[in-house]
């Protein structure tokens, strides 16, 4: 169980993060919805290590993660760009967290390969990274993540920078891949319809509050989501029986 | 864009000067108005390199401070660089020795260096010069510890990597390129410097460039034009090996 308590960060006076809470079972993926500077990233980057929280607590597993360093958490952070290490191939940047643990080369070749074809990169593993497309440099980025086995991935807006046609094949991947690989995840985006369908669980940011909701159902009641106003919009226009409003211009 | 056309024309440009000083270490008894010396002979490099004209010493000792001077400021330009990336006002104060002339910045130091002792020396000329290229190599590694840079460390970090790991395999991979051209660049300052050496060497360490001005300032052209063609060595070469490394790099991509 990963338990989040109280969270609070303040920067040069302003307060970004406010008794922020959350509880997510294991191989859960809690979508965090919010708008741009509402403080999501600014979670993800506490929770990674990144920066330091001004109170709060971080559990998984009953384990106190803020007394952890960084590479020791299991807790993988990827931000909208990729971050590829640029002097290695394909093949060894999926590696990486493996090399880095020494593990045995036959293990690694052998874990690599099976995670690329799941990604549907086996035909790329001896590119460079500048050879890859956005859409591919991402799934490398998540491969490098995924093959380290990480208790958390904090995903921040991880398509945001993708085109549509891409954004939508890498949504469709990773909703592949969350079901072959446990893990829990946090998947932080602004985009309503991108939360719903990456997410187990969904919560909503906004100004620094964290609000997280028991069912997709009371997410979708809820008036600040506006989901059922939207709803009843379209269903209106659908049958054509909305009054258009019209603008009044004072003389 | 040059036009393609273009391209021998800057080729002569370019490459005649360096024709012209082969050309004049090759002949020692050219005399104006004659254009053409026929008699050309490899006497005067037979000297040098027999050391007999203290060419070849000026050279090894130019060489000696050059590569001292940029591998200690390449290296600690790297780490100082990264302490200093987010504090703007000591980045703006390595602008300081390149707002002024060397010569004024080789006579703002002349005084404390003779008040040390160390006026005169190859030791005094090592550390002028540092001081003079140390900031530019500070400035240089600037340009890498970038948002990008420091995120793609944390990156590794959280895949699992320590410290050393992450200096080990990411840092020091991704700043090979940066590395180098700040030691070439550092190597050249360091290689052609006159104002400071002259200054704090009162003539005494003779590096090839104080070597080549005591040959123009004795009219002998053949012999500055063999000493300027070892100066310009180092650039030939560093030229060869950046286009063998780019080369090897289409062929890896």
């Amino acid at each position: 169980m990963i338990k989040v308590e109280n969270i609070n960060k303040n920067f040069d006076g302003k307060t970004v993060l406010k008794n922020v809470s959350f509880s997510l079972p294991p191989n859960t993926i809690l979508s965090v919805l919010g708008k741009s500077g509402c403080g999501k990233t600014t979670l993800l980057k506490i929770l990674a290590g990144l920066l330091q929280p001004d109170s709060g607590v971080f559990e998984v597993y009953n384990q106190n993660v803020f007394s952890i360093a960084q590479q020791q958490r299991g807790v993988v952070y990827l931000s909208q760009e990729p971050l590829l290490f640029s002097h290695l191939n394909v093949f060894e940047n999926i590696a990486y967290g493996l090399r880095i643990r020494k593990t045995e080369k036959s293990i690694v070749k052998l874990q690599v390969e099976e995670l690329a074809h799941k990604l549907k990169l086996q035909d790329q593993l001896n590119k460079n990274t500048e050879q890859l497309s956005g859409g591919q440099k991402h799934r490398v980025s998540f491969g490098r993540a995924l093959i380290i086995n990480p208790k958390i991935m904090l995903l921040d807006e991880p398509f945001g920078s993708l085109d549509a046609h891409t954004r939508v094949e890498m949504q469709e991947l990773f909703q592949q891949v969350k079901h072959s690989v446990k893990m829990a995840a946090l998947f932080v985006t602004h985009d309503l319809k991108e939360a719903l369908l990456m997410g187990n669980q969904i919560a909503v940011m906004d100004e620094g509050h964290l609000l997280q909701y028991e069912s997709m159902q009371d997410f979708a009641q809820s008036h600040i989501t506006q989901i059922k106003s939207e709803t009843e919009f379209w269903k209106n226009i659908l049958n054509d029986d909305v009054s258009v409003p019209t603008l009044k211009i004072k003389k | 864009m040059i036009k393609k056309s273009l391209y021998p024309i800057l080729a002569i440009v370019l490459v005649l000067p360096m024709i012209v000083m082969f050309y004049l270490s090759l002949v020692s008894h050219w005399s104006f108005p004659k254009i053409f010396d026929v008699s050309i002979s490899w006497s005067l490099w037979a000297e040098m390199f027999s050391g007999n004209s203290n060419i070849l010493q000026s050279a090894l000792l130019s060489l000696f401070l050059s590569t001292i001077i940029a591998s200690t400021a390449t290296f600690f330009g790297f780490f100082v660089s990264q302490q200093l990336s987010d504090r703007n006002l000591f980045l703006k104060l390595s602008y300081f020795p390149y707002l002024i002339a060397p010569v004024v910045f080789g006579a703002m130091l002349q005084f404390y260096f003779t008040l040390i002792g160390l006026s005169g020396s190859v030791w005094g000329v090592l550390l002028a010069q540092i001081l003079f290229v140390f900031p530019y190599s500070v400035l240089l590694f600037s340009t890498f510890w970038n948002e990008r840079i420091r995120q793609t460390a944390f990156q590794s970090m959280t895949l699992g990597a320590n410290t050393w790991q992450v200096f080990l395999t990411v840092l020091l991979p991704m700043s090979k390129p940066w590395l180098f051209l700040c030691f070439v660049q550092c190597f050249l300052i360091s290689w052609y410097e006159y104002g400071i050496t002259q200054l704090i060497g009162v003539g005494k360490v003779e590096t090839l460039p104080i070597k080549t001005m005591l040959f123009i300032k004795e009219a002998n052209p053949h012999l500055a034009a063999l000493s300027a063609c070892i100066m310009v060595f180092p650039i030939v070469l560093f030229l060869i090996v950046n286009r063998q490394l780019f080369l090897k790099r289409e062929i890896i991509g």
